[in-house]
């Protein structure tokens, strides 16, 4: 099954990624994104260690723009 | 590898200007469907581990942004468990009916919705919405100014502090009272604008519902004037009952043929943005919603409206029945009668099939769960807070208290019969395979199904003995019901109406003259191997009208089918494939459409259909209380013995349901098919002859009389309480709409831009959990 370490790293990249595309549709907001930029990065730290498992999905970025 | 369907039924209601917070977080559902239709459209599972999200979907490529995080969630859980996720239901009251209108537009046509975003950020605002006439001027009620400062109780050093805000309040206190504040065209213009330019498909037939999948979409209002409703009672008689609550239902099907149907398509935008606009009336804020209004507008506009007369005929027709007309109708909010979509989207659930093995969620949004917090004091409270509470702050605390306590009980139903099924199971395996005298594993023909579900009948009523008694009653009062409520159903009654109640007591009361329904003394039963022509009249009655058990028999199977899914692994089903079980399974959906409602009541012809007006219609006795209807019904059946007889015989044949038996009899009996194997076929035929056995268990111990499937319903709620992984807290310590009675976000585009942005990204923190 999923590990908590990979469910940690997608929610981070969610999170990341939903700021990203927001920012520019959100101009009163940018204090906001910034503030909560930091909450993620200290409430869903990046995974400091890479995956174990031998086939696990490419390596999380912080940006989920393709 | 083990297969499962998560279903979810979305449920969005209230929030007024939580709205925003409402729709962030359908987005986030909206993309993890997405991003799950296009990691099963890969159809070889070996490719979908080095799949790319953005080269499998490239419609709609700007507004990609969680789709290929949950894309490479549904990956990583793939290793061990291919998840398909679906959405069903989307149920909608207030602001948030609109919310799970776009919802449902957006999966049933897989269409985009990026642009929505402006309708809440930049429309929800007060000096948007606000009538044009309505808007203050500088001297308009001064005088009004002390008193509805004081009576909002803004706790206006804290709020004003947003320059915007304090500015926009200012307006909008000092504006028009005593008349709704906002403008009902402005917001129908608005969500027609916004739900059309959803466009169409990116390519025919485009859509994110699986084949042979349903979606409904249900939007609560509540009919401002109401309309009547007939009861029977014992003294007076009758009595009319003035129904309010009214529900827009909406439907999209996609077919295996590749067809579909919807309501969803661009042709009934105008029903979608009437729906919105009325279920989003909040009653004070915005005028009651006519249907004249949106006509107004399409006319200025010179569009077209393709589903019009289909959306008044089907939507409306409790009103024409009772004889009001829905366009002179005004409609409100569906919260203010507590008509909120629970109960719609429970009903729609527990009657879907599922393809998988399934999880059900019911999933609600609550923007501001209720706080536990004591009143201050217990005194009788005054004469405005009385007035405010019952008018406002009750309503729409909704408390769903009563739908999750049902939601517990249904399932607390499911797993005691569930528990009595499987410890049915290795004695029916060993009846049946008795009945079938050592040719289990064979090819059955169609003359050999046939006796062996004659004789699993028999001996169910024989080993069951004296308890048989007790079915069987139950059984046959059920089918006298259904069949009232498919007759009435033909002529558009629906079951509840006085002339169904009549119907079913002349229909009980034929039973009864026939001697079906003995008065007392055992059922005669009949011989295993008796002829059909000396069958007992009772089981007649029930081969040709127990459609019901029909559609729980292959229910039933369809369930055990969905079992196989987690056993093809091994060598055990002799090889067979997903392709093949799937095969399988879409004759026998095929085969079950043949026991709809629908179906049936299409099979009755014009002239059946005139007699039945003649005999059960025309003859309903308009003042006749509840006690004194079975003793009319006695005396219509003697006086039309003959007539009666002959139109039931009539229906009998029309349907046919020895026909559809031998539909579902052919496809275990079919020797070319390459999608069998022993192993399977044995399987399924425990269950379908041994239907016979489980039904007199569980027949009885069901509420739920059309219940097929044994799944329960997990509820999961989104809200800013749960949803704690950024940041812990409530609703207080993230949202901002939260604020005047919810309307907060509607002063400010900060407090929206805030709103929006947490909803997201607190349904974002949903999808892995359980």
């Amino acid at each position: 099954m999923i590990t908590a370490a990979e469910v940690n790293a997608l929610k981070r990249r969610a999170f990341l990624a939903i700021l990203d595309a927001e920012k520019p549709h959100l101009g009163r907001s940018a204090d906001l994104i910034a503030a909560l930029r930091e909450e993620i990065g200290a409430a869903v730290p990046a995974e400091p260690a890479p995956e174990p498992s031998p086939q696990s999905s490419p390596e999380p970025s912080d940006s989920a723009k393709e | 590898m083990k297969e499962k369907e998560l279903r979810l039924a979305l449920v969005c209601y209230g929030g007024v200007s939580l709205a925003v917070y409402i729709h962030a977080a359908t987005r986030e559902v909206l993309k993890l469907t997405r991003a799950s239709q296009a990691y099963h459209g890969i159809s070889d599972p070996a490719d979908r581990a080095g799949a790319v999200y953005s080269e499998i979907a490239p419609h709609h490529a700007s507004e990609h942004d969680t789709e290929p995080v949950y894309f490479d969630l549904l990956r990583t859980i793939g290793r061990s468990l291919d998840l398909r996720v679906i959405v069903d239901v989307a149920a909608g009251a207030s602001a948030g009916g609109i919310n799970a209108i776009i919802l449902a537009r957006a999966l049933a046509h897989d269409l985009p919705i990026d642009h929505l975003r402006d309708l809440w950020l930049k429309e929800a605002d007060v000096s948007e919405l606000m009538a044009h006439k309505a808007r203050a001027r500088i001297w308009s009620k001064w005088y009004l100014r002390p008193i509805l400062w004081a009576a909002f109780k803004l706790r206006l050093r804290r709020l004003t502090e947003d320059p915007e805000l304090r500015s926009k309040l200012s307006a909008f206190i000092r504006s028009r009272w005593f008349k709704p504040p906002f403008d009902g065209p402005h917001l129908t213009a608005l969500l027609l604008d916004g739900i059309g330019a959803m466009g169409d498909p990116h390519r025919p037939g485009a859509s994110l519902l699986p084949i042979n999948q349903q979606l409904e979409l249900f939007v609560t209002l509540t009919d401002f004037h109401g309309y009547q409703r007939r009861i029977r009672l014992h003294d007076p008689p009758t009595v009319t009952e003035r129904e309010h609550r009214h529900n827009i239902r909406c439907a999209y099907q996609r077919r295996a043929d590749g067809s579909e149907t919807s309501d969803l398509e661009r042709a009934n935008v105008p029903a979608l943005a009437f729906s919105g606009r009325a279920t989003a009336s909040f009653p004070g804020a915005f005028p009651p919603a006519a249907i004249g209004e949106i006509d107004d507008l399409i006319a200025t506009r010179k569009l077209d409206w393709p589903g019009r007369e289909d959306f008044l005929r089907n939507g409306f027709r409790r009103h024409y029945r009772a004889g009001s007309d829905p366009l002179r109708s005004a409609f409100i909010d569906g919260s203010v009668t507590n008509n909120k979509p629970f109960a719609q989207a429970i009903t729609s659930i527990r009657e879907r099939p599922a393809h998988r093995d399934v999880d059900r969620r019911l999933v609600y949004i609550d923007p501001h769960p209720a706080e536990l917090r004591e009143p201050v004091d217990h005194n009788a409270p005054g004469f405005f807070r009385t007035l405010w509470g019952a008018l406002s702050d009750i309503p729409r605390n909704e408390p769903v208290y009563d739908e999750l306590t049902w939601i517990n009980d249904f399932n607390a139903q499911i797993r005691r019969t569930k528990t009595i099924v499987e410890a049915a199971r290795p004695y029916v395996a060993e009846l049946v395979t008795g009945i079938a005298k050592g040719r289990i594993k064979r090819v059955p023909t169609l003359a050999r199904l046939s006796e062996w579900r004659d004789t699993a009948n028999a001996m169910a009523a024989k080993e069951a003995g004296f308890a048989y008694e007790g079915y069987v009653r139950l059984k046959l009062m059920d089918v006298v019901e259904g069949l009232a409520e498919l007759i009435a159903e033909g002529h558009g009654l629906p079951p509840d109406a006085p002339e169904t109640l009549w119907i079913g007591e002349v229909l009980s009361a034929w039973a009864k003259a026939r001697d079906m329904l003995p008065a007392e003394g055992p059922m005669p039963r009949a011989k295993p191997g008796t002829r059909p022509t000396k069958r007992p009249d009772w089981i007649t009655l029930l081969l040709s009208f127990d459609f019901e058990f029909r559609r729980r028999r292959l229910s039933f199977v369809i369930q055990r089918l969905n079992q196989l899914y987690g056993r093809l692994s091994g060598s055990e089903l002799g090889g067979l494939t997903t392709v093949d079980l799937d095969a399988l399974k879409g004759r026998f959906y095929g085969a079950l459409a043949n026991f709809s409602r629908v179906g049936l009541i299409a099979r009755i012809d014009e002239a059946a259909s005139r007699q039945i007006e003649t005999l059960f219609l025309d003859t309903a006795p308009e003042a006749a209380s509840i006690e004194t209807m079975a003793a009319l019904a006695g005396e219509h059946v003697a006086q039309h013995s003959d007539a009666l007889d002959a139109v039931i015989e009539g229906i009998a044949d029309a349907i046919d349901l020895s026909e559809a038996d031998r539909d579902v009899d052919e496809i275990f009996a079919d020797r070319t098919s390459g999608h069998w194997s022993p192993a399977a076929r044995q399987e399924l035929l425990i269950a379908y002859i041994g239907f016979s056995f489980w039904d007199v268990l569980t027949f009885s111990v069901t509420q739920w009389r059309d219940l097929g499937e044994f799944d329960t319903i997990r509820v999961d709620r989104i809200s800013p309480d749960d949803a704690t992984a950024i940041r812990t807290g409530t609703a207080a310590t993230t949202l901002k709409g939260v604020e005047l009675k919810h309307f907060g976000a509607f002063f400010s585009r900060a407090h929206r831009e805030n709103d929006y942005l947490w909803g997201r990204l607190q349904a974002g923190c949903m999808p892995p959990n359980g």
